[in-house]
């Protein structure tokens, strides 16, 4: 076969005759295209990572609170394990969150057969079930939490200073440091604005306790903000007061740069300071609208008798946006057993006494008003229900050690 | 209309056309390309800045364009098994010659089913080398090469398509050999 022969210039040639190729359309069509096409490329650019995001968003809020509730069912488990063991390092709050589902349980389970937790799986499920999604509702700080830790109170104002909001909180005790030297370490972590309220703490004073005659020196700076105006001067009264009434003081001597008196705007120049607290009634007081449990305020006048107390806290108090913490349709006598540090409440006929939060924090408005004028317990009289809460009305309730429980970082 | 659509239609729309369709042989896919190209360009006019020339730019844009389209036209599996093996790299389709070359003579459409024989790159530089005629540094600076490698790649493209082109003729007989022997 006859192979024929092509040279380079040949074929160039033979590329250059190439057809020319036109595109028939008219310009004004390729345009139209290109702005569709670019304009479809645009929201293609969006709709893609944001339809990821909102994937990545939903699977976010469905694996987090599955994680969470792995967790605390781990923590159940061996919580219950400890308990079982009767170990000592099982915390107070957590033995109290147990009895109160078991008692929670044991009010749902009205068949009346005696519970126990080995003869009955099921229940025991429920029971760890209910657990995980239950908060404790009280605001206070009772005997049975504590467990072996210390309570500091701070009494911070509020937004507005128009009252001091009395706040504790528990810290672990250490065994070199007296529970001053620990109310004055943690009086720099306190969250206040994240518990909306004013940022107050550390005060812009040095605290010197003589241990031996418990007599506290507070030297504060020659420019200190206490003085500034009645209000401040108010709300720094109350807030001191509350603040110091649960350390175990004598007597509170204030000096100013090491000299004796401090200069407190209309009270003038004070050399010694005597705390007013007690005989308060209390109130219910929400920072904003997101906060679901109210802070249990102090406020108001001094009342010679705890029925007055009980009586004023009926009344919303405008002036510094409390709310009234017992509502009109409860009503009550009260007998007090001054000997016995007892206070005991009667229910009338037809007050509304329901197993819910807002009962729940009636009755711990009642009981730390009781606080407030001594009173060691409380009994309450003719309720419909046993139980409300953490509260079993069939017995005597201890007054709380302290209001509102908020925990430091 | 955009003035920068406008003067690119008018000084090159045409030549980026033929350029695609010689790359990709089929109109329709070129005229969709065409626009791609446009796009491109309209979306980093800004960015142009005046190294090279307008023209050549234009000609490397569309070049990535046809390289993008090739890719997308290949499935996963070629891609692979073209990264063992680099010599297969060559685009290879059975589309029924185009209205425009199968009324040309017969060597024309024996060169164009050759160019099917080189790779993408060889027929890049026989496209803008022969058909669109520029100059080898003018096909340098639209491919991003080196003037050296436009030259060698052009030698191995001619080679493979005189071989080609000696085959089939070869194979089609004395009709087609005597056409050339007239000329």
């Amino acid at each position: 076969m006859k192979k024929s022969e092509w040279s380079d210039e040949q074929l160039k040639e033979l590329l250059s005759q190439m057809p020319k190729i036109k595109d028939e359309r008219d310009p004004r069509e390729i345009y139209q295209n290109i702005t569709i096409r670019m304009n479809k490329r645009k929201q293609r650019t969006w709709i893609m990572p944001s339809a990821a995001a909102a994937l990545a968003a939903v699977l976010f809020f469905i694996l987090v609170p599955n994680l969470f509730n792995w967790q605390s069912s781990e923590e159940q488990v061996a919580d219950l394990a400890n308990q079982s063991e009767s170990s000592q390092k099982i915390s107070m709050k957590e033995n109290a969150d147990l009895q109160e589902t078991e008692e929670k349980v044991s009010i749902e389970e009205e068949n009346a057969i005696p519970y126990t937790a080995e003869q009955n799986p099921e229940v025991q499920d429920k029971m760890e079930i209910r657990s995980l999604d239950m908060e404790d509702l009280t605001t206070a700080v009772y005997e049975e939490d504590i467990g072996g830790m210390e309570v500091l109170t701070y009494a911070i104002p509020d937004e507005k200073a128009m009252m001091a909001v009395p706040v504790s909180v528990l810290v672990a005790k250490e065994e070199d440091k007296t529970k001053f030297d620990l109310f004055e370490e943690n009086m720099m972590n306190l969250n206040e604005k994240e518990w909306g309220l004013k940022d107050y703490f550390p005060l812009k004073a040095e605290f010197m306790l003589d241990e031996q005659s418990k007599v506290l020196t507070v030297d504060f700076p020659v420019d200190h903000p206490y003085g500034d105006g009645s209000a401040a001067e108010t709300v720094f009264n109350v807030a001191l007061s509350y603040t110091l009434s649960a350390l175990d003081i004598s007597e509170i001597k204030f000096t100013t740069d090491g000299k004796p008196g401090m200069d407190l705007g209309n009270s003038g120049v004070i050399e010694e300071f005597i705390p007013e607290y007690g005989n308060h009634a209390y109130y219910f007081y929400y920072p904003n609208e997101t906060v679901k449990k109210p802070y249990i305020v102090p406020y108001g006048e001094k009342f010679s008798s705890i029925s007055e107390a009980l009586a004023a806290m009926k009344e919303n108090q405008e002036k510094a946006k409390l709310f009234a913490s017992i509502p009109d349709d409860i009503n009550f006598e009260t007998e007090v057993n001054q000997e016995e540090k007892k206070l005991t409440i009667h229910f009338g006929e037809g007050s509304v006494i329901n197993n819910d939060e807002s009962t729940l924090h009636t009755i711990e408005a009642i009981l730390l008003t009781a606080k407030d004028f001594n009173y060691q317990a409380v009994k309450m009289e003719n309720a419909k229900v046993e139980m409300v809460g953490r509260f079993n009305l069939t017995e005597e309730i201890k007054v709380p050690v302290a209001a509102n429980k908020r925990s430091l970082p | 209309m955009d003035s920068v659509f406008d003067e690119l239609y008018r000084k090159y729309h045409h030549d980026v056309f033929q350029f695609l369709f010689y790359m990709v042989k089929n109109k329709e896919q070129a005229e969709d390309l065409v626009q791609e190209v446009y796009i491109r360009v309209l979306k980093s006019y800004e960015r142009f800045e005046g190294k090279s020339s307008e023209k050549t730019w234009l000609f490397s844009i569309a070049r990535n364009v046809a390289i993008d389209s090739f890719r997308k036209q290949k499935g996963w599996k070629q891609r692979i098994l073209e990264k063992f093996d680099w010599s297969t790299s060559q685009v290879k389709d059975d589309q029924p010659i185009p209205e425009d070359i199968a009324v040309q003579n017969e060597e024309i459409q024996q060169i164009y089913k050759c160019l099917d024989q080189c790779t993408v790159d060889q027929r890049l530089v026989i496209v803008m080398r022969y058909i669109h005629e520029f100059s080898i540094l003018e096909t340098a600076e639209s491919l991003g090469w080196t003037e050296s490698k436009v030259k060698t790649t052009q030698h191995r493209a001619l080679k493979i398509l005189k071989k080609q082109m000696e085959e089939t003729i070869g194979k089609e007989g004395m009709e087609s050999e005597k056409i050339r022997m007239e000329r």
